[in-house]
């Protein structure tokens, strides 16, 4: 009875949903050097973007209400900190096949549209996403200059109303990772859409 | 009509805002299985499972507490409700009203936030199963059949 219990756990993901990269943790090997085709056309990994202060990778996409409500702040702090020695990446591992607003020629056109400075790739097996064991969008994971996680999370503690945010965790978290200082709050949640990972490679 | 044995209270609106702390104590004094699904009106697949959900919540009738939590931007109440009675559901359900990671921490630590996202809690509220993605009927209806029977019912089915 018991063990079938821990099974049905396991089948339903209580015990094993939840896995993703801890603070601490290094960039993934495994897909740090994966090409990603960005919207200016270039293929670029995470090795290479990795800047001089570290590197911001945020999980996100077009179609996403989330996303949507974010996009102003994640544009301001990306095009910010990019100036500042972090590299920064958005990456974007849904399947087109399961939304066609999140294929290539939308992203070139958002990241025209919102000003982004910095590149939006697609991750062509949503492998990079499983490696950071990434979920939803948009969900931002920081690495410092050595590699090593500091910060995963949401931007900050309010979507829906940017003139309510009380927390502002990402900007804090970059703030700290440009000052070689301790992230205050290296792990926070918010809601997102599911990632829609491509199957079967 | 038992479908409306489910809900915590009737009234006129179909969603109303909850707090954090209020949806923690509807999971801690319901005296049956608690199954609350967070859902938006502008998430697909939590569109797509929308009627699984409620055709098992109508075959339990009151073996179940129903907790229906919309975590659309409150902007869009009307849109929420507009959908509710589009799909038939004439009870009420509720919005989120408050941070996001309170709600998370409610109803899973383990939960990373996606939605769709369903668990099911036992008559005192313990998590005993949480799917972070699109589920079935029947997912349901294993997931309470695994639930240990309560005292007063008592003995194996």
């Amino acid at each position: 009875m018991k063990k079938s219990f821990v099974a049905f756990l396991l089948l339903c993901g209580v015990v094993s949903a939840g896995w993703a990269l801890r603070p601490g943790d290094a960039l993934p090997e495994g897909v740090a050097t994966v090409k990603m085709k960005s919207v200016d056309g270039r293929e670029v990994s995470l090795k290479e973007l990795m800047g001089p202060k570290g590197l911001l990778v945020i999980f996100s996409c077009n179609h996403c209400p989330w996303v949507k409500a974010w996009q102003a702040r994640m544009v301001a702090l990306g095009n910010e900190y990019s100036q500042k020695g972090v590299g920064v990446v958005a990456v974007n591992a849904n399947d087109p096949a399961a939304y066609p607003d999140d294929d290539f020629e939308p992203m070139v056109a958002q990241a025209k549209e919102h000003g982004y400075r910095f590149p939006y790739v697609v991750d062509p097996t949503s492998e990079v996403a499983r490696a950071f064991g990434a979920t939803r969008t948009p969900e931002a994971f920081l690495f410092d200059a050595q590699g090593k996680l500091v910060y995963h999370g949401a931007i900050d503690d309010n979507a829906e109303k940017p003139q309510e945010v009380k927390k502002t965790y990402l900007a804090d978290a970059l703030a700290a990772v440009v000052q070689g200082t301790a992230v205050p709050v290296p792990e926070t949640k918010a809601f997102g859409c599911s990632i829609k990972f491509r199957q079967g490679k | 009509m038992g479908f409306a044995a489910l809900v915590l209270a009737a009234g006129p609106g179909l969603c109303q805002p909850i707090s954090p702390e209020r949806l923690a104590e509807v999971l801690h004094r319901s005296p049956v299985p608690v199954v609350v699904n967070v859902w938006a009106t502008w998430c697909r697949p939590c569109v797509e499972e929308f009627p699984e959900i409620l055709a098992f919540a109508r075959e339990q009738g009151s073996r179940i507490k129903l907790v229906l939590l919309s975590a659309d931007f409150s902007s869009r109440r009307e849109l929420v409700d507009a959908f509710l009675r589009q799909h038939g559901v004439d009870v009420v359900t509720f919005l989120k009203d408050g941070a996001d990671e309170a709600f998370i921490n409610v109803l899973s630590p383990q939960w990373t936030g996606s939605l769709p996202a369903t668990f099911v809690f036992a008559p005192g509220g313990k998590l005993v199963a949480f799917f972070e993605r699109k589920i079935t009927k029947s997912e349901l209806e294993q997931a309470l059949a695994s639930l240990p029977k309560s005292p007063p019912k008592g003995g194996k089915p």
